[in-house]
Parts: structure tokens; C-alpha cells; sequence
């Protein structure tokens, strides 16, 4: 087995790439922590392919340094970078067996011959595939050959681990169980990674903190909570998640949405009517009974459509006034309700951000 | 017999008298150089002695050309392919990955020898290889090598290029380049056996080229097989003939080689 390192931190610092006109990175600052899973989201050409590519030397930067376990690798070439990337597409060497691919990266990184083996049959017993070292790619399905790819990562041990969108040519079931077992095994390995995606539940599930890039720039690296319940701007409000655009007074750190004082995030406007950001499960829906009467508070509205999402429903509620509003409900709390019922629609005391 | 059946063996017995005639179109210069080889046209009396010339001992003297011709030839095949491929190669991959732009203007300039004629290459040749042969080389036939580079561009660009076209190029030199692979490497382990039916392609059309090119040599003044063949067929017209048939006996072995190595599905069994 090969001897594992100890993991090192990644900084990017002012980071500038550009493409002709397009400006694919600017000055971007990222710091991941040592063994941290750090999570790159974003609408397609935010900058943040780029800005992994940079990272593991495929691209170079216009200005900015990269520095990792404290050493600066800016102007170093990519294979005397110590990382390894898997990709979006299936990139192993289709002329190698499965062994053969981790062979090749271990004899990359000058491993002893001696030990590759017992290397090679440590991680692909560590993504599920011991038994298919003489495969050959061709002869593997997407899934297998993504996990091939990420032994082959794992193998030489990097100092970083790269994922670039590694599983978005998957099906939905082989995701799911994939980035389980990614996270699983990073966590194992406690190897530094950088995970590019543009599936923000990939990103929530996976990361110890995600990052949302909007041109270049990142607007925001939190945790996954906090990113999606404490966003910073509405950019990000809106990208992560759903969310509702309801129109309120601000005073003193507080907004009033369907008759509710409501806490404001910072970042919010300080006074004035504003739009809040509410997210769909912030909202309750009680039916108004056969004879209209409305008890607990609330505003009322009449059910739209009603999708059932097997253990919650999304419910679109119609405001008196015409707006739109959806819901997120329990499946249980859901079962009573029906397109065209009238129903009280409040609000909970979860602080959102409040926009101009 | 039904309908169908009738349609399907009228069908088959089309493709065998069109490929029967064909045959025989190709094949009959192959025989009448065969039958020019061992017959004399004077008396028309059949004898291998041309042959037992070309491969015995007793008329080397005269056979010298020929030979001198072969061995440059060969080492001008090995020369031009390993120019070529040194050239090429690299070339076409990294306008493929970073200068995407110029991959027409690339493809132009490889194609261009294709449009003109040898006799036309000659005349700005000439003082190249006049320099060439009094100021930095000599004037021996291994560096036509450099003028049958050019010759053979168009044809080894296509090969490789259907082959470049046909892999995830940017993927797997990406993959390599961040497992700690440097560029020789790279085009050494990764993208040379992915590329094998591609390279052995142009390998086989650019040896078939340089084996068969007599007006640059000639004009030139330097020996090579086709030069070679030229000589000795005003001594001995009948080994020539010999000689001839074997080159394109040679040539077609290295064609019928070409696809046995480019069909997907000669592959050796992989597990």
C-alpha cells in the first residue's frame, strides 16, 4: 500500500484567467483546508473548470499564485504537481487493463514494482472492482470505469485530489451511490479535494464547504447549511435551491412577509420595502375549512397545482393579490390538499435575505 | 425460389463479376510484368534467369545499381518516417489542444504537396540541395529523406488525423499530464498505442511513396530503388521487370498489412 501523506492545504489567491474577452477567473481567492472536500458550484462558464485546471497545472493563470502545502506551484508544469484529477469524461487509457491504468500512475510516481500490485488491489477493493483488474475499459460500464478512474486517482496518492464533474454522465442511481462512495472514501484517505459540479445536491451532499462561482468570482464558500440558509446575495439565494420572491417592509433587522416580522440576514437592505427570499419548506399551507373559517394566521390562497416528489409534495399556492408561491410540504401534511382548496399560507421565523 | 432469394443471388453474382473485373484490371499489369520477367521477348522462350540473376551471385556488376538503390531507399523510408512522425506527430497534437485555430491553416500546408507536381517540388529543390550537399551535409540519397518528408505529409496527415479525431485527445493527455506523465511520455505510452492503426497507416503509405518515387531522385541525381530499377532495365530489362514486380508486390503486402492492423475487429482478444 502505498504511504499516505499528509494532507495539505490549497491556496489560490488572485487568481486571473482570461480566454480572448471572456474572463474565466477574477482574482480569485480560495483556501481549502487540509483534508477538506471543497465543492466548486456554479452556472455553466462561472470559471470553475478553469479554475481546477489551473490548479492542477492543465491551465495557466494570467496573474495569481497557486500555492499547496505551502509551496508555490504556480508556474510549475502539471505532472511534477503531485495531484490527480478524474474527469467528466471517462479517461482511462483504453489500450490498459484496469490494473494496467493504476500501474501506469503508480509507475508515474516512481513506485517501487514490487509494491504496485498490493497497491492496485488495495483501491480497487476500495471502490468495489477487485475482481476486474485484466478488464479492459471497453468492457467496463460508466460507473465501473469512473470508479477505475478514482482508484487510479487514489493510487498515486496525491497531495489534491481533482474531480471534474466525475459524474455527470452517470444515471441517477450509479450518481447517488458513486458520490456516497467518493465521500466515503475521501473521508477514509483524508486526501485534500477539490469537486467540480454543476448539480448543487451533489455539491450540498458531498462537501465540507461549497463554493458558488458566478463569473469568475466566488460569491460565496460556506458550509452546506449555512449556504443555503444564511446565503450572502441574492445570486446565491437563488442558485442554491428554490426560493420565493415576496415583497415586505424592513425596519429594525426584520421584514414583514404574510403578516409575520420576520429576522433579516446580513446582507439584507437595512429599511424600506424589499423583496425577501424565502425558501419553499419556510412556508406552511393550512386548508380553510368547508365553511371559510381561517383559524392560526396567514394569508390565503387558493392551491394551484400540486406535484407529489414521494416523501414531499411541491404545492403552488396563488396569493389573493396574484402572486405565485410554492411550498414544500411533508407528503403526509400534503394529503389533504387539492387543486383549487383555499388555504392559509404562513410563513416561520428563519431569518432571509431581503433584497432591493 | 422466392422473389427475394433471386434478387439476393443476381446481387451476388453482380459483386463477383465487378470485383472479378476489377481483379483483373489490377492484376493484369502484375502478370504482364510477371510474364515480361520470365519470357524473351525476341524469341519468346520462357526462362528464370532474370530471377536467378537478381537473386544469385553471378551478375552482380550490373545488378549494383539496383541494389545500392534498395539499401537507400530503405534507409530513406526509415529516415522519412521517423522525420515525419518526430514532425508530425507532436504538431498535430498540440494544435489540437492549444492552437485549435490553426489546425486549417495546418491542414493546408500538409496537404499542399498534393497539389504540386514532383517536377514542380524539383526545381525549388534544386538549390536547397545544392547548398545542402556543398555547405552542410553531402550529396548522399538518404537526405532526399527531407524532400520525400514533404511528399509523404499529405497522406501521413490524414492518417493521423482520423486517428487523432477517433480519441478523446485533451482527456487522456490532461489524465497522463496529472498522474506526473511529461510529454514524451504522453505521446510514448498514451497516445502512440491508441493511435497504432493511424501511425501504421501512415507508416505503410509513406514507405509506399518513397519506395515508388523515381522523379525526385532522378532529377536530383541521387540512387534509389526506382532509379535503381531504371538503370538496370536499360542492361537488363527483364530483371528490372523482376524488380518491379516485387515492389509492388511489396507495396500491396504493405496495403493488405494496413488493414490487417487498422480493422477493429483483428484486435486480439483482450482478457
Amino acid at each position: 500500500m502505498s504511504e499516505q501523506r499528509t494532507a495539505v492545504g490549497v491556496q489560490l489567491r488572485g487568481l486571473r484567467r482570461t480566454f480572448g474577452a471572456v474572463v474565466a477567473l477574477d482574482n480569485l481567492d480560495l483556501d481549502i483546508q487540509p483534508g477538506e472536500l471543497v465543492a466548486l458550484l456554479g452556472p455553466s462558464g462561472c470559471g470553475k473548470t478553469t479554475a481546477l485546471r489551473v490548479l492542477a497545472g492543465l491551465e495557466e493563470a494570467d496573474s495569481g499564485t497557486v500555492v499547496v502545502g505551502g509551496r508555490d506551484i504556480t508556474h510549475t508544469p502539471p505532472n511534477r504537481r503531485t495531484m490527480a484529477m478524474v474527469f467528466q469524461s471517462y479517461s482511462l487509457f483504453p489500450h490498459l487493463t484496469v490494473a494496467g491504468n493504476i500501474d501506469f500512475a503508480l509507475s508515474m510516481r516512481k513506485v517501487d514494482r514490487g509494491r504496485r500490485k498490493a497497491i492496485i488491489d488495495h483501491h480497487l477493493d476500495l471502490v468495489g472492482l477487485g475482481s476486474h483488474h485484466g478488464r479492459y475499459p471497453t468492457e467496463l460500464s460508466g460507473g465501473q470505469q469512473q470508479r477505475v478512474a478514482l482508484a487510479r486517482a487514489l493510487a498515486s496518492n496525491p497531495d489534491v485530489l481533482l474531480l471534474d464533474e466525475p459524474l455527470s454522465a452517470l444515471d441517477a442511481q450509479v450518481r447517488v451511490q458513486l458520490r456516497d462512495e467518493i465521500r466515503r472514501i475521501q473521508l477514509e484517505l483524508g486526501t485534500t479535494t477539490l469537486f467540480v459540479t454543476h448539480d448543487q445536491g451533489e455539491a450540498l451532499a458531498m462537501a465540507d464547504r461549497v463554493g458558488v462561482m458566478r463569473s469568475g468570482r466566488l460569491e460565496q464558500l460556506s458550509a452546506p447549511r449555512e449556504l443555503y440558509e444564511r446565503p450572502v446575495n441574492e445570486f446565491v439565494a437563488q442558485f442554491i435551491g428554490s426560493t420565493n420572491r415576496l415583497h415586505g417592509k424592513v425596519s429594525a433587522g426584520h421584514v414583514r412577509v404574510l403578516g409575520e416580522w420576520v429576522p433579516t440576514l446580513p446582507g439584507s437592505i437595512q429599511e424600506g420595502g424589499g423583496v425577501a427570499l424565502v425558501r419553499p419548506e419556510r412556508l406552511s399551507l393550512t386548508p380553510i375549512g368547508d365553511g371559510g373559517s381561517s383559524a392560526g394566521g396567514g394569508f390565503e390562497a387558493t392551491v394551484r397545482q400540486l406535484s407529489f416528489l414521494g416523501d414531499h409534495a411541491r404545492v403552488y399556492v396563488t396569493l389573493h393579490d396574484g402572486t405565485e408561491l410554492q411550498a414544500y410540504l411533508h407528503a403526509s401534511a400534503a394529503e389533504g390538499l387539492g387543486q383549487g382548496q383555499r388555504v392559509l399560507v404562513a410563513v416561520d421565523r428563519t431569518p432571509v435575505l431581503v433584497t432591493g | 425460389m422466392s422473389r427475394a432469394a433471386t434478387k439476393r443471388a443476381r446481387q451476388r453474382w453482380l459483386r463477383v463479376v465487378v470485383l472479378g473485373l476489377v481483379g483483373a484490371f489490377l492484376a493484369y499489369p502484375l502478370y504482364a510484368l510477371a510474364e515480361f520477367s520470365v519470357r524473351f521477348p525476341l524469341t519468346g522462350n520462357y526462362s528464370v534467369d532474370a530471377w536467378t540473376r537478381l537473386f544469385g551471385a553471378g551478375d552482380g556488376a550490373r545488378l549494383q545499381p539496383l541494389y545500392t538503390g534498395l539499401i537507400n531507399s530503405l534507409g530513406i523510408a526509415a529516415l522519412t518516417l521517423t522525420m515525419m512522425f518526430v514532425l508530425l506527430l507532436p504538431t498535430m497534437v498540440w494544435v489540437r489542444l492549444r492552437l485549435p485555430r490553426l489546425s486549417r491553416v495546418v491542414e493546408f500546408v500538409c496537404l499542399l504537396p498534393l497539389t504540386l507536381p514532383a517536377i514542380v517540388l524539383v526545381v525549388g529543390l534544386v538549390p536547397v540541395y545544392r547548398f545542402i550537399a556543398t555547405q552542410v551535409l553531402d550529396t548522399h540519397a538518404i537526405w532526399l529523406s527531407f524532400a520525400y518528408v514533404v511528399l509523404v505529409l499529405p497522406f501521413a496527415y490524414r492518417a493521423l488525423d482520423s486517428g487523432l479525431s477517433a480519441i478523446d485527445l485533451g482527456t487522456l493527455v490532461a489524465a497522463a499530464r496529472s498522474m506526473g506523465a511529461s510529454w514524451p511520455t504522453v505521446i510514448g505510452r498514451v497516445l502512440l498505442p491508441n493511435l497504432r492503426g493511424a501511425v501504421a497507416s501512415a507508416a505503410f503509405i509513406s514507405i509506399a511513396v518513397v519506395l515508388g518515387e523515381f522523379t525526385i531522385a532522378r532529377m536530383l541525381a541521387r540512387e534509389n530503388l526506382q532509379t535503381g530499377v531504371m538503370l538496370v532495365n536499360q542492361a537488363a530489362p527483364q530483371v528490372a521487370a523482376a524488380v518491379s514486380l516485387l515492389t509492388l508486390l511489396f507495396g500491396i503486402a504493405l496495403l493488405v498489412g494496413l488493414s490487417y492492423v487498422t480493422t477493429p475487429h483483428r484486435a486480439k482478444k483482450r482478457s
